[in-house]
């Protein structure tokens, strides 16, 4: 599946797929500007971007962002808050 | 003639805005006479009320894009000493606010507690256009042991407000829209607001301030690891000392004439 696949309405539900060699390549890079990339990885080890990124992304070092396939988002659990 | 008219046409321009929104106004590139006039009287209104000098940095995310949301109004350089925000991962930048995804997105105040604010004389703020009752940090900094936490959240429908101390208990919540604020003006108590309703009077005691930066739209978990991220819009936030039960109530009229001036109060 791919981002033209998806409707906004789906953007929370899916995430963008990346090799950790794509990870590395953007991390703390702006995809537009004053906007930077924050990869994570989700519960089973993946990394990945949100839709918004591959969506709002103009830098063209990284329009490559937009043809990721994309992945149903399963975070890990967040720690415990206290 | 014409020269002297101008000019003094120029001055008169020029001194309908205050310092501080010209100031905005150069940085963002704002030129809407609806949005300076919205900032320069939520500026005045807090000039008049003595509130001004507690704002160590009031983000009033006007302009509609990354770049002009970045901005301090406070202190308004392109700058991380001035408290400039970095939007990190997916936020939606709109005319209504910033809107951070839940999923990765949250932006760095690079303002830490310890050295900016005082342990004792402290407030947080965030303006949420979103009514969501899902888990998820709207303003945060802790040490990494969480015994000093400067927080305002919702976890497991619980509202939590928390000011340089351990965690006090939730109260429920079922509007998650509004202003938020946690304000701490003694060593022994401090108040979390909607509005102007006090929601929790909290007799906690200080316990030090954080050494992490504050965290915008997610929380700042205590090793600059952005966790527990929101979805809820944000129309204005800001950090500083801590206000009375009147100066907040003097706060929110500000901040909600500000948003009500720019058709996106709540």
């Amino acid at each position: 599946m791919k981002l033209t696949d998806i409707t906004p309405a789906e953007w929370t539900t899916y995430v963008g797929l990346l090799t950790q060699e794509q990870m590395y390549s953007i991390i703390g890079k702006e995809y537009t500007t004053d906007s930077y990339f924050n990869p994570l990885q989700d519960l089973n080890d993946n990394w990945i971007i949100s839709v918004e990124e591959m969506e709002f992304c103009t830098n063209i070092e990284y329009l490559w962002v937009k043809d990721l396939p994309l992945i149903i988002y399963e975070p890990i659990p967040a720690p415990p808050l206290s | 003639m014409y020269y002297g008219l101008i000019s003094s046409m120029k001055k008169t321009v020029a001194a309908s805005y205050t310092a501080r929104t010209t100031a905005f106004a150069a940085a963002t590139g704002i030129t809407d006479t609806t949005i300076l006039g919205a900032l320069n009287t939520m500026d005045l209104s807090l000039i008049s009320n003595g509130l001004d000098t507690k704002m160590k940095a009031l983000y009033p995310f006007v302009g509609g894009t990354a770049s002009t949301h970045k901005y301090n109004f406070m202190d308004a350089r392109d700058l991380d000493a001035a408290f400039r925000l970095t939007f990190n991962g997916g936020w939606t930048h709109s005319s209504t606010g910033a809107l951070p995804n839940g999923t990765n997105a949250y932006a760095d105040t690079f303002l830490t507690p310890s050295g900016n604010i005082g342990q004792n004389d402290s407030h947080i703020s965030y303006y949420s256009r979103t009514q969501y009752l899902g888990n998820g940090v709207e303003i945060r900094a802790s040490n990494s042991g969480n015994q000093h936490v400067l927080d305002i959240e919702i976890y497991f429908g619980g509202r939590y407000y928390t000011n340089n101390s351990g965690y006090a208990s939730a109260t429920s919540q079922t509007t998650t829209t509004g202003l938020f604020t946690c304000n701490r003006i003694s060593s022994t108590q401090y108040k979390g607001f909607r509005n102007t309703t006090i929601e929790q009077t909290n007799n906690i005691t200080s316990t030090g301030l954080s050494n992490q930066n504050i965290y915008i739209g997610a929380g700042n978990s205590g090793a600059s690891t952005a966790s527990w991220f929101s979805v809820r819009e944000c129309a204005f936030s800001s950090i500083g000392t801590g206000m009375s039960d009147a100066e907040q109530t003097s706060f929110y009229s500000a901040v909600q004439t500000f948003n009500t001036s720019l058709s996106r109060n709540v």
